[in-house]
């Protein structure tokens, strides 16, 4: 941003240089200089309120040089919101330090309303043009009395002040009072020339820095809401983990009552009752795996969750899934099995309870949309040293479209998204844990043709597998798996 | 505190082995392999621990139950379990605390222990497994019967 300035600075600059017929004597090129010198002044700063002091003071300093009378330089911008123009900074000249020692009203409020016509900084605005004044009453009033301002005047041994507008995208929005002990007749046409070149670049200063001023604040707004979020982040991760643990607790005992019913523990029951027992195990299951995926996303996603490397048997782990989902399978009248061709391999490295739960969503999912037909998984090796898990439905199918999107957070596929519970984390969770353990996952599927959701591991053989568990008996995770981990599973 | 603890010898030696040794039970199914071992329930839960004192005695084991940190860490020492399951989350002292005392001591340093808790924090987990537990298990996940097969797995394999 800063360059553009500078660069319709040049422009400007140019344009004042050569537009207005100049002759080129030793005044006019010095004039050119301080110029110069005055646009790098002023856009060496981006802070508003530098910016604002170093315009009245440089342009002094310039026009210093020329010993031409200048006592005081005044900047004014118009503030939209009062509909007034404000006094914005000072000259620090000996001059200025007298007048505001004596002054009636203090400087940052000599605020001029807009609607003050007769005012002559006002009709300077107004009429988009110098105004010259010999009586500062008109230059001050309002906010000053007539008397008040011959007053100051006359001590101050001011003769007369030249008002310019400054101007930013072609409107005046402020004005520079140049305020001088000599007569307006003794101005030259070079000192016009740079005060009206000097009062163009000054627009551009000023609206630049009022951009860069207006931008720092937001910025600073925003690292304190940043910070503010962090801190509610960190007490709804605390909520999180202590309402995971007291919904935990009443789970664990309506889990383990029923399965100690069911395993006959209290004496026989009729077949009927542990079939409905079956029922509510199965969405006790479900409320554990819910909570358990809400509790884990963040912490996968965040590197604080703890991975234990094992070698896992991918036929146990179906096993043990089939186990847990069996009865809800036979009550939805589906044919629900595990099939496994012969001499397949499927050793594995990676954290047995989370790959549990990778299977145990993929089959939560098939069982919970498949209404009739079978529910399958089934292990394979496409090519060696990778084995395949894949759960087959004959479910409704999902589009194309909406596969795309199935293992975003949170995504839901829409005709069933309300009809059953699920929070839509259980695929995501899924895909971040096999990405983890260096796998691949995904589905293939169609509307009405049921769906596939496999992943993809590389397998490992037992000896080679036993080196790796003992050399990293637990993976604490970083982040990111280590790279000497994936170096093993390479040389595999 | 006397090392020689038997709860059937010596019942009314102290309050606190008055207190542990009124909880143990004998397992009324006879199974051969688990006659005699003897289970530690550490858990603050009582219709927690209840539920998993009625499963290990069903399996024949001999039960030991303390609900609170203190009390769990004097029956460890004293109680000579032979497997411990501990909660974390308990009133006096957490289960962790009462592990790292119980390795320091010769009598418990050997015991093997199975964390069972419903806390999957990373700093807990990690700080179980530095103290060298058998599994850090998330009850809501198992069953009491599952539970069971674990510890039997660990004694008799």
């Amino acid at each position: 941003m800063l360059i553009l300035v500078y660069m319709s600075n040049i422009k400007l600059f140019s344009k004042f240089s050569i537009g207005h017929n100049y002759n080129t004597s030793p005044r006019s090129k010095q004039t050119i200089d301080s110029l110069w010198h005055l646009m790098h002044v002023i856009l060496d700063s981006l802070d508003f309120k530098v910016v604002v002091q170093k315009i009245v003071d440089s342009v002094l300093v310039e026009l210093g040089y020329m010993n031409l009378g200048y006592s005081i330089v005044v900047l004014a911008l118009i503030d939209d919101e009062t509909k007034t123009l404000k006094r914005i900074s000072i000259s620090h000249t000996q001059k200025a330090k007298e007048a505001l020692d004596i002054t009636p009203v203090p400087f940052r409020k000599i605020n001029i309303p807009l609607s003050a016509k007769r005012n002559a900084c006002i009709q300077s605005l107004d009429k988009d043009k110098v105004v010259t004044v010999k009586d500062w009453s008109k230059l001050l009033v309002p906010p000053y009395t007539k008397e008040n301002a011959k007053r100051i005047q006359d001590h101050l041994g001011i003769k007369a002040s030249m008002v310019y507008p400054v101007h930013h995208q072609g409107k005046p929005r402020g004005i520079l009072i140049f305020s001088m002990t000599k007569d307006p007749k003794e101005v030259t046409a070079e000192e016009i020339d740079l005060i009206s070149g000097f009062t163009d670049v000054v627009g551009l200063a000023v609206q630049n820095s009022r951009l860069y001023s207006a931008l720092e604040k937001s910025s600073a707004k925003i690292t304190d809401a940043n910070k503010r979020l962090q801190e509610m982040d960190k007490q709804k991760d605390e909520f999180i983990n202590m309402a995971a643990h007291e919904l935990r607790a009443p789970m664990t005992a309506i889990k383990g009552y029923i399965s100690m019913i069911m395993d006959g523990d209290a004496g026989k029951i009729p077949d009927q009752a542990v079939d409905y027992l079956a029922d509510v195990m199965s969405v006790t299951d479900r409320l554990v795996r819910l909570v358990n995926n809400m509790l884990n996303v963040g912490r996968i996603e965040e590197g604080r969750m703890v991975y234990r490397s094992g070698m896992v048997s991918l036929k146990d782990i179906a096993h043990q899934v089939f186990v847990s989902f069996r009865f809800e399978a036979e009550r939805k009248g589906l044919i629900f099995k595990v099939e496994e061709s012969k001499g397949v391999k499927d050793l594995v490295i990676v954290d047995p309870d989370r790959i549990h739960e990778v299977v145990g969503n993929f089959v939560s999912n098939a069982v919970k949309y498949t209404e009739t037909g079978f529910v399958s998984m089934r292990i394979t090796n496409p090519q060696k040293g990778t084995v395949k898990f894949e759960v087959i439905d004959s479910g409704p199918g999902i589009s194309s479209e909406e596969q795309t999107k199935l293992f975003q957070k949170f995504f839901r596929v829409e005709s069933t998204a309300g009809k059953t519970i699920g929070t839509g984390l259980g695929l995501y969770i899924s895909k971040l844990l096999i990405e983890k353990f260096n796998g691949k996952i995904g589905l293939d599927s169609d509307i009405n043709k049921g769906s596939s959701f496999w992943f993809e591991l590389p397998v490992v053989d037992e000896k080679e597998a036993q080196r790796i568990i003992k050399e990293s008996e637990a993976l604490v995770d970083s982040g990111e798996i280590d790279k000497s981990d994936n170096e093993d599973h390479k040389d595999l | 505190m006397s090392t020689n603890t038997d709860p059937k010898i010596n019942s009314n030696e102290d309050v606190v082995s008055d207190q542990v040794f009124s909880n143990v039970d004998s397992g009324t199914t006879v199974s051969s392999s688990t006659v005699g071992k003897r289970v530690l329930l550490v858990e603050d839960d009582p219709l927690i621990i209840k539920m998993y004192k009625a499963k290990f005695v069903h399996e024949g084991f001999e039960v030991l139950t303390a609900e609170d940190g203190v009390t769990g860490l004097e029956v460890s020492l004293n109680g000579r379990p032979d497997f411990i399951v501990l909660d974390i989350m308990m009133p006096q002292l957490s289960g962790l605390d009462l592990l790292e005392k119980l390795r320091q001591d010769p009598k418990g340093k050997d015991i093997p222990v199975i964390i069972l808790t419903n806390l999957t924090e990373k700093e807990e987990e990690q700080r179980a497994i530095s103290l060298g537990v058998k599994e850090y298990l998330l009850k809501a996940n198992l069953t009491p019967g599952d539970i069971v097969e674990k510890v039997k797995k660990y004694l008799f394999t």
